[in-house]
C-alpha cells in the first residue's frame, strides 16, 4: 500500500477495527502524521515509545495535526529525567515496564467517554526493551480490550518476521506500507 | 587551547583506558568506550548543568566495536530522549558501513534525520 492512501484505507475499515500497519522506519513519522490527521476528528489515546511526548507535539503542531484531542501515554520521558505533571499525559517509567504500561491502557480504554482511538508508536521499541513473547502478550491484551470498547486502533511496527507471525491473528488487517 | 576550542566541552571516552590522563577545564574523561552507564550519567550531568546547544557524539560505530547491538541501541535511544527533553541539538555519526545493522535501522524510528553525506557531495 502507499503511504497517500493510508487515511483511505482508515476510513473504510468503519466505526471499530485493530489494525497493524508495518512501515519502513524512515518513514515511520510520516504514516504516523497521515494516520492522525485521519484519527483526530475524534478524540484518542497516544502510547509513545520512541521520543517524549513534547517532541511528539511539537511534529503534529508543525504538520498542522491538532493536539488537544489527544492524550499521551508517554513511555520515554520519565527515563531520562522527571517529568513535570500535565493534564493530557500519563508517564510510564519506560518502555521495559509493559506491566505499568498494559495496566494504564486497559484501565483509559475501560473508563473511555470520549476517546476512540489508541495508536501506538511503534512495536519494534517495545522488542529493543522486552522479549517477544512479552511483547506479543501485551498486543494481545490490548487489543482485545480496545476490540470491546470499540476503539479504532492503529498500531505501527517495522517489518519483523518473527513477532508478525505472533501477533498478527489479533488484528482485523494487517497493512505494509512503501 | 585555541579560543574556538574553549566553546567545547569535550567528554573522552578513549584517553583514560590508555593512560593516566591530565585534569583540564574543559574535559571528562571516561575509563572506556565499554564504560555506557559512566558515559550516560556524565553525559547527563552535562546535559543539566551545562546549557549546550549541541552534542555531537563521534561515533555509533565505535560502540558497536565494544558492545552489542541491542545494549548500543538501548543507550543511543536513552542518550537522544535525554538531548530532547534538554532541548538540545544532537549530531551522531557513523560509518556508512553499519548503515545495514538493526542500530542504524531503529535509529531511523528515534532520529529526525538520517543524512547520507556522500550523497550530499555529489
Amino acid at each position: 500500500m502507499k503511504q497517500e492512501d493510508l487515511a483511505k484505507e482508515l476510513q473504510n475499515l468503519g466505526d471499530a477495527f485493530n489494525l497493524l500497519l508495518i512501515v519502513p522506519a524512515e518513514k515511520l513519522q510520516q504514516n504516523i502524521n497521515q494516520a492522525l490527521g485521519f484519527l483526530t476528528k475524534e478524540n484518542g489515546l497516544y502510547i509513545s515509545l520512541n521520543k517524549p511526548y513534547v517532541s511528539i507535539k511539537d511534529e503534529l503542531k508543525k504538520q498542522g495535526i491538532k493536539t488537544d484531542n489527544i492524550f499521551f501515554i508517554d513511555c520515554i520521558t520519565d527515563s531520562v529525567s522527571e517529568p513535570k505533571k500535565q493534564e493530557n499525559v500519563l508517564f510510564i517509567q519506560s518502555p521495559s515496564d509493559l506491566t505499568g504500561l498494559s495496566l494504564a491502557v486497559g484501565k483509559l480504554i475501560k473508563s473511555a467517554k470520549s476517546e476512540n482511538f489508541l495508536l501506538i508508536d511503534s512495536l519494534r521499541t517495545l522488542l529493543i526493551y522486552n522479549e517477544a513473547n512479552t511483547v506479543s502478550s501485551f498486543v494481545r491484551t490490548v487489543a482485545e480490550e480496545s476490540a470491546n470498547s470499540k476503539f479504532k486502533t492503529v498500531i505501527f511496527t517495522t517489518k519483523d518476521g518473527e513477532l508478525f507471525k505472533k501477533i498478527s491473528p489479533f488484528f482485523d488487517k494487517c497493512l505494509e506500507v512503501d | 587551547m585555541p579560543k574556538d576550542l574553549k566553546k567545547f566541552f569535550f567528554i573522552d571516552a578513549v584517553t583514560a583506558s590508555v593512560k593516566t590522563p591530565e585534569e583540564n577545564d574543559n574535559v571528562v574523561f571516561i575509563s572506556s568506550p565499554r564504560a555506557l552507564t559512566e558515559l550516560n550519567i556524565t553525559l547527563n550531568k552535562v546535559l543539566e548543568v551545562g546549557n549546550l546547544d549541541c552534542t555531537v557524539f563521534d561515533s555509533l560505530s565505535t560502540l558497536l566495536v565494544y558492545e552489542d547491538q541491542m545494549t548500543v541501541i538501548r543507550f543511543v535511544h536513552n542518550v537522544m530522549a535525554k538531548l530532547r527533553t534538554t532541548n538540545s541539538k544532537g549530531v551522531f555519526t557513523a560509518l556508512k558501513e553499519d548503515i545495514t545493522t538493526n542500530l542504524m535501522k531503529d535509529l531511523n524510528m528515534f532520529a529526525d534525520k538520517v543524512v547520507e553525506l556522500s550523497r550530499i557531495q555529489k
